[in-house]
């Protein structure tokens, strides 16, 4: 279930032009996420005097509230600065560590108003901040062998709502015994496949990271965090446009020019998150080779939990049917390969 | 207790309200819709009432008026669906919806478990679905009220079509007062010249209520792909954008007809509601500031609270049509 949070921003740094990475302490938050979720985030910072309660986890109505000290009515309306922008941005969870920091962390570009101005935001600043939200990846049994290894996120994660998804199927046992995820990530797709990555890692699973920037500044961030993970079954192939680091191009290259890095006969699993036309010829690619998986789809969002439709997206029908549409917020972010119809553009956000 | 729009609710004093407004008669009759407080969810904004759980739950609120429903089940318009614009979202969703009898089957015994207020809110294409419509919320348990949506601006037959014509008003009421003994209010649409004679409309059909307004028609250029941004090229306009003229047609409205208003657009804190109130609404609806604030119905709960105890008012009442009555000396506030 999601929460509001007041999270202190912890760290915010420039890790590239215009890219940046932000760690918030956000305790609740981090104890709930899985990967493939997202926060939604009011990017102007809540004022320090008025830090805004969290809210309490017993549903109360407002006449039930027990009664707290009555405040001095301030007889003068406060000031109404202009509510620009409105709505929330939602960001995918790019790291979450609820046994230890207690926060999440987040990974994004400048494009528009509202991460302009969250890119002002400091260090000590407080964010509204709305989550853990959306349908996350799903995630494959750990092997057997490595089940009793410590799940940090399962200790004080609430029981997860029912998702009427099907399992991943490995569709076949894998020749090397782990599970083999392959993870291909594009842009800022990065983002929620670190997550990921650390996860899959931690449960025992061999990962496989594809992973292609514009720049290699955009690289370094994710990069560090994919090793800081310390699990050490993570394996990155990298591809720039400009080749200064890894192979020069984009990166669903690697799926061709890589056979032995992906052993794509050894693939159980494929994640992917980035541009659609990214993704959309890694579903090709994961159809060809009958390998099960997933995508994180982007798109802009009003309320973040299911309520206004605003950011339906067409699901591939049956012929001759009518359109019927998924909720990206709910339904989504996370969808299996084939269920939605990508644009074969990449689509302008915010 | 800061009513105003400080911050994008007034977090600091949720919580605040029981204690300052002790005493304080917050319950309001919506045309025989009983509320136990005057904030109501906009339909469209709060889905079927427990998309926000966890946040904000239906039974805390005066009223959840549902998504738009309609007799068949609709797939809703061509994505994208949103646009935000300044201090505003252009909206075209085109009433997705499961149809009525999902609705009925799936959705209302949950919201009537909960005990939290229903207003159905249905759309019909012709004067005929909506009154079968209304059969069927007749019987079925748990329905305080019907907002009739002769507004919606995001679909090609019906909604606002009907809205803009005093003749279809008057009929579409007619029809389905006849068919049932729910109150009933039509959502009247911002689309129009002459707002109050819709209203009076409403009026002579019998009308219980009326609710205004919805979205006001807009739209939004992509001017790097020289394209409309909305999949259905025009949207309906929300948020704090539209507040000055939802405020004003409430306001024009509450002069003019003698029934109960519920009354909405841009709300974005509790200082926002009791203008509207003051402006004549007997209750107040909000909307797209749920978006941005979860919790922002029941911060508006408690403000409205602190105020009427800071000014030494017992009945919330006693605020409606506070501002027409300065002009006015006819009008008269109406309390039931």
């Amino acid at each position: 279930m999601p929460c509001l949070e007041t999270a202190t921003v912890l760290r915010h740094d420039c890790v590239g032009p215009g890219l940046y990475e932000m760690e918030l302490s956000a305790p609740q938050i981090a104890s709930a996420a899985a990967p493939g979720q997202f926060v939604h985030i009011h990017v102007r910072p809540v004022p320090s005097d008025r830090p805004r309660p969290s809210v309490p986890d017993q549903p109360t109505s407002s006449t039930q509230r027990s009664a707290q000290p009555s405040r001095r009515l301030s007889p003068e309306p406060s000031p109404q600065p202009l509510p620009q922008p409105l709505l929330r941005r939602p960001f995918s969870v790019s790291d979450a560590d609820g046994s230890i920091g207690a926060s999440i962390t987040i990974l994004y570009g400048v494009r528009g108003t509202g991460t302009q101005l969250l890119a002002n935001v400091r260090p000590g600043d407080h964010l509204d901040v709305m989550g853990p939200l959306g349908r996350g990846f799903t995630l494959p049994e750990p092997p057997p062998q490595r089940r009793p290894q410590s799940q940090p996120q399962s200790q004080s994660r609430p029981a997860p709502e029912p998702e009427p998804e099907p399992e991943l199927q490995p569709r076949r046992p894998s020749a090397a015994g782990s599970p083999h995820a392959l993870l291909v990530g594009g842009g800022l797709g990065i983002a929620p496949l670190v997550f990921l990555a650390n996860t899959l890692a931690r449960n025992g699973h061999r990962v496989t990271v594809f992973y292609g920037a514009n720049t290699a500044g955009e690289m370094q961030s994710a990069l560090r965090r994919l090793q800081a993970s310390g699990a050490g079954s993570i394996q990155v192939f990298t591809t720039t446009l400009d080749g200064i680091a890894g192979r020069a191009g984009i990166v669903t290259d690697l799926l061709t020019t890589e056979p032995s890095a992906t052993a794509v006969g050894d693939v159980d699993y494929i994640y992917t998150c980035g541009p659609e036309p990214m993704m959309a010829a890694v579903e090709r690619f994961a159809a060809a080779h009958r390998i099960p998986g997933e995508m994180s789809l982007e798109t802009a969002l009003a309320c973040g939990v299911g309520a206004c439709l605003g950011c339906a997206r067409r699901l591939r029908a049956n012929p001759g049917a009518g359109p019927v549409y998924a909720r990206v917020c709910k339904d989504g972010p996370v969808f299996s390969f084939g269920q939605v119809e990508l644009n074969p553009a990449p689509c302008g956000e915010e | 207790m800061h009513v105003g729009c400080a911050h994008m609710g007034a977090g600091a004093d949720a919580g605040a309200g029981a204690g300052a407004g002790a005493g304080v008669d917050l319950r309001v009759d919506l045309g025989g819709i009983e509320l136990a407080n005057p904030v109501v969810m906009a339909s469209g904004t709060f889905g079927y009432g427990f998309e926000y759980e966890g946040l904000i739950e239906p039974e805390t609120v005066g009223a959840v008026c549902v998504k738009g429903i309609t007799l068949l089940p609709r797939a809703g318009n061509r994505p994208p669906r949103i646009a935000e614009t300044p201090c505003g979202l252009l909206n075209s969703i085109g009433l997705e919806n499961p149809g009525i009898e999902a609705f009925v089957r799936e959705h209302l015994p949950r919201l009537r478990g909960r005990g939290a207020t229903v207003i159905a809110n249905i759309a019909g294409d012709t004067i005929e679905e909506y009154a079968r419509m209304a059969e069927m919320l007749e019987t079925a348990p748990g329905i305080a009220g019907i907002e009739l949506n002769v507004s919606c601006p995001n679909v090609g037959r019906g909604g606002m079509h009907f809205g803009v014509d005093p003749a279809s008003i008057h009929s579409i009421v007619r029809a389905v007062k006849d068919v049932t003994s729910l109150p009933v209010m039509p959502k009247l649409s911002p689309n129009v010249t002459d707002i109050v004679a819709m209203a009076k409309a409403a009026q002579e059909a019998g009308a219980d209520a009326i609710s205004m307004i919805n979205t006001l028609l807009g739209m939004a250029i992509d001017i790097e792909a020289r394209r409309p941004v909305l999949g259905n090229v025009f949207g309906g306009l929300s948020g704090p954008a539209v507040k000055p003229v939802a405020l004003r047609m409430v306001y024009q409205v509450a002069k003019a007809v003698d029934l109960p208003i519920l009354g909405g657009g841009g709300i974005m804190c509790a200082r926002d509601a009791i203008e509207f109130m003051m402006a004549g609404a007997t209750a107040v609806s909000i909307g797209t500031g749920t978006f941005v604030n979860p919790r922002l119905a029941i911060e508006v709960i408690d403000g409205i609270q602190g105020y009427l105890a800071g000014h030494h008012l017992t009945d919330v009442r006693s605020v409606v049509g506070a501002a027409i009555m300065q002009t006015d000396s006819s009008f008269r506030a109406r309390e039931s």
